[in-house]
């Protein structure tokens, strides 16, 4: 039921333009980020060679290339997930999966999915492109996969917070504004910490982007991992909770 | 006959609002129910509760074995209901839109396609299978909104309003459908619409102020609401005098010289002696109407009945 | 509190089973902070310590103190600690503490006021003075305080072996075309078919 739901979902984004045009847009974006990073490295890497412990081409191309795409999506999940629950409630078609034999937990999972599909479609698109370094040179497949995961993972946590927005907002606009206010708080909450030799591990701990650079490193932390399917797991917990009290209408 | 839905002294606040007030009643097979009662009266709230829209406050509903609080997958199973706005995604064609309503109500893969041609058919969809919702009239959406509530081949068929907002044409159908719908399942239809409940309903209820007033077999109820009176048009001018010698006569209100409004006894119909009366005098008949109650005046007598 | 309608009470049991997950969560996280697993999939182990160095602080069975004359808000304080928690990894007892020189100014040797930035280095009895700490210069410090007859002579450290791009010109601007004007126009072309399509309908 679930999967249905999902792949409903999932359609739904490619049948009309918008998933395309957004496919466009953050290909023009991404693309030229990346560019630029493969001109940088080109420039310098004559110099980089002498130095011991100098970054190498994941370093300097991958990683601030999966970085760039972390700020894209931070600024693309509100739009993607506004109209998830919020329209269906609007125009009235909540009622057709509240009258299925289907849980709140199979509606809130499964519109769940059907939007992070669209987000790892696009994911893929950035994953793919350092790809074409293979071309003129190696990269460290370990880290690249590190890279990917992180962002897989980050994009999951983006939407899962969105999902809850829009399960609580009346209007799709609020909905995208609250989703970006959390997240740009998660987001840079470690920023003052960043530069102080003893920061606040609890501070710390909650930064969505601390975590994403410690797995962008290549060293995989069962903290940073855990970090995340946690974050998820607790905004969708909420969301199904909303729906279902929205359902007994006080 | 078996009985499909058992509603047990359900209630519904809101807050301190009471919307539906200690309502029992059953429903079974074959049997068209119709929720008779004015806007607001609590029939939406109502059908909400029964399609499990809607938690009630007090009181249980049996769904064939299943009450719905416990068991709500089962019940919703037996379940088409089609709220009062159809829940319909317009960026869809009929068939894409009625596919994945057979899937979300778990109707297995391959009997889909079956179910799928024989719902447009019977609501008339095939013409317009591959068209995108959106393009369509409000009478086809409606049609999509029952199609959608058929898809699964429910045992039970709830239908909030469903001739809203149409044209004459596509009220009869319909109904038609209703009608035909009703011989293998049972169905409730909400309505304020008296003529449509007498129309297409087997059974009636009348909800007023969330309380249950009346509950009734259509034709009795029928029989309860007629009037004793009669409206008589002509061509000609009305001589009241020979009215009022007929028997049964009790009272004539003159409306214009060739309209008067006549009350009689309940126990003498004078219709008949009135048509040959004016064949006699050669007033020209055009019109001879019995006046029925509207709903209003209905619940207004019915308050009353029970008060006194 | 006193529920007497089956939507009050429904909503109390959602409400409850919801702060049991949370707590659940919660004590995970908080269970996920006591066994940490780490793993370092890069290619050369660039965020692990190398064979060399995990082989030098075998020797070392004391407690190694390591004291650092940065000024306080500096980046560099922050690429210590994490350098030092690798060794840490491997060995429990070290430890590092800041001071900031503009406070202890006369701790410093008077040689060093310009630069400022020092590190000492103690085990034991022995004390060693670094003007510059990385892996590199931190494992060669700790072999001379070892005793083992087999010392490593040379320390080398993990590099990063992707450092070379061979792109001509003429690829790079095909990897332009390819990625700013191909790949998008490709994208739109199809929304918009898609789109004339199913409106046509």
């Amino acid at each position: 039921m679930i999967l249905t739901i999902a792949a409903q979902e999932f359609k739904s984004h490619f049948i009309s333009p918008l998933a395309w045009i957004l496919m466009a847009v953050l290909q023009i974006i991404l693309g030229y980020l990346f560019l630029t990073q493969v001109e940088t490295f080109t420039l310098m890497q004559d110099k980089l060679l002498n130095i011991t412990g100098a970054p190498g081409l994941t370093d300097v191309i991958i990683t601030p290339l999966f970085s760039n795409a972390g700020v894209i999506f931070l600024l693309v999940t509100p739009l993607l997930t506004m109209r998830v629950i919020c329209d269906e409630r609007r125009n009235k078609t909540l009622c057709l999966l509240f009258s299925a034999p289907v849980t709140n937990s199979d509606i809130i999972l499964g519109k769940y999915l059907g939007t992070l599909g669209l987000m790892w479609v696009i994911v893929i698109l950035v994953g793919l492109m350092p790809f074409t370094l293979l071309l003129g040179g190696d990269i460290d497949t370990g880290k690249f996969f590190a890279n990917g995961m992180a962002l897989i993972l980050l994009v999951a946590a983006f939407a899962s917070t969105g999902i809850l927005m829009s399960t609580l907002a009346e209007h799709p606009t609020v909905a995208a504004i609250s989703t970006f206010g959390i997240l740009i708080v998660l987001w840079l909450l470690n920023i003052n910490q960043t530069m102080s030799d003893k920061p606040n591990e609890l501070i710390q701990g909650l930064s969505l982007l601390y975590h994403y650079q410690n797995i962008q490193t290549g060293l995989i932390d069962s903290r940073d991992i855990i970090y995340f399917l946690l974050y998820i797991c607790t905004f969708i917990v909420l969301s199904i909770y909303c729906l279902a009290n929205q359902r007994l209408q006080k | 006959m078996s009985t499909l839905i058992e509603v047990d002294h359900l209630s519904r606040y809101f807050g301190k609002v009471c919307a539906v007030n200690d309502i029992s009643f059953t429903l079974e097979r074959g049997q068209v129910l119709g929720f008779l009662g004015i806007n607001g009266a609590g029939k939406t709230t109502t059908l909400q509760m029964l399609s499990g829209n809607l938690a009630p406050s007090n009181g249980n509903i049996k769904i064939k074995d299943f009450t719905i609080i416990n068991n709500p997958i089962q019940a919703k199973q037996c379940i088409g209901y089609l709220p009062d706005t159809p829940p319909l995604y317009k960026d869809l064609t009929v068939t894409e839109f009625l596919i994945y309503c057979a899937k979300i109500h778990g109707v297995s893969k391959h009997e889909i396609k079956k179910t799928l041609e024989n719902v447009l058919q019977r609501c008339a969809l095939i013409s317009v299978k591959n068209r995108l919702i959106s393009n369509l009239s409000k009478g086809y959406q409606q049609r999509i909104g029952i199609a959608q509530a058929l898809i699964h081949n429910p045992d039970i068929i709830i239908l909030d309003e469903p001739t809203v907002g149409l044209d004459p044409l596509q009220i009869k159908e319909i109904r038609q459908l209703i009608k035909k719908l009703s011989e293998d399942h049972g169905i409730i239809i909400s309505t304020h619409n008296l003529s449509e409940a007498e129309e297409v309903c087997s059974q009636v209820q009348i909800i007023h102020k969330g309380c249950l007033i009346v509950k009734e077999r259509i034709t009795e109820l029928m029989q309860s609401i007629k009037q004793c009176s009669l409206l008589i048009t002509t061509k000609k001018p009305i001589d009241c005098v020979v009215l009022n010698a007929i028997d049964g006569v009790n009272a004539i209100e003159k409306i214009s010289d060739y309209q008067v409004k006549i009350n009689y006894l309940d126990s003498l119909d004078p219709t008949q002696s009135i048509i040959q009366c004016s064949l006699l005098n050669n007033w020209a008949l055009i019109e001879v109407t019995p006046i029925k109650k509207s709903l209003e005046e209905i619940f207004i007598s019915y308050i009353d009945k029970e008060q006194s | 509190m006193i529920i007497h309608s089956i939507h009050q009470r429904i909503s109390f049991k959602n409400s409850l089973a919801t702060i049991l997950i949370l707590l659940l969560i919660a004590l995970t996280s908080w269970i996920s902070n006591k066994y940490i697993y780490q793993v370092d999939i890069s290619n050369s182990s660039t965020n692990s310590l190398t064979l060399e160095s995990q082989k030098v602080i075998k020797y070392l069975p004391e407690s190694i103190d390591i004291t650092a004359f940065i000024e306080k808000g500096q980046s560099l304080r922050i690429q210590i600690i994490k350098l030092i928690n690798l060794y840490k990894i491997h060995k429990k007892n070290i430890s590092l503490n800041f001071i900031d020189p503009e406070e202890y100014s006369d701790q410093v040797d008077a040689d060093n006021k310009s630069t400022k930035i020092v590190f000492f280095v103690n085990y034991q009895n022995h004390t060693k003075k670094l003007n510059y700490l990385d892996e590199h210069s931190l494992t060669q410090a700790l072999i001379e305080f070892t005793n083992a007859n087999d010392k490593i002579k040379e320390v080398t450290i993990n590099e990063s072996e992707d450092r070379v791009l061979n792109f001509s010109e003429k690829q790079i601007f095909a990897l332009n075309l390819f990625y700013l004007l191909l790949l998008p126009s490709v994208f739109i072309i199809l929304g918009l078919i898609i789109r004339q399509h199913r409106k046509s309908k």
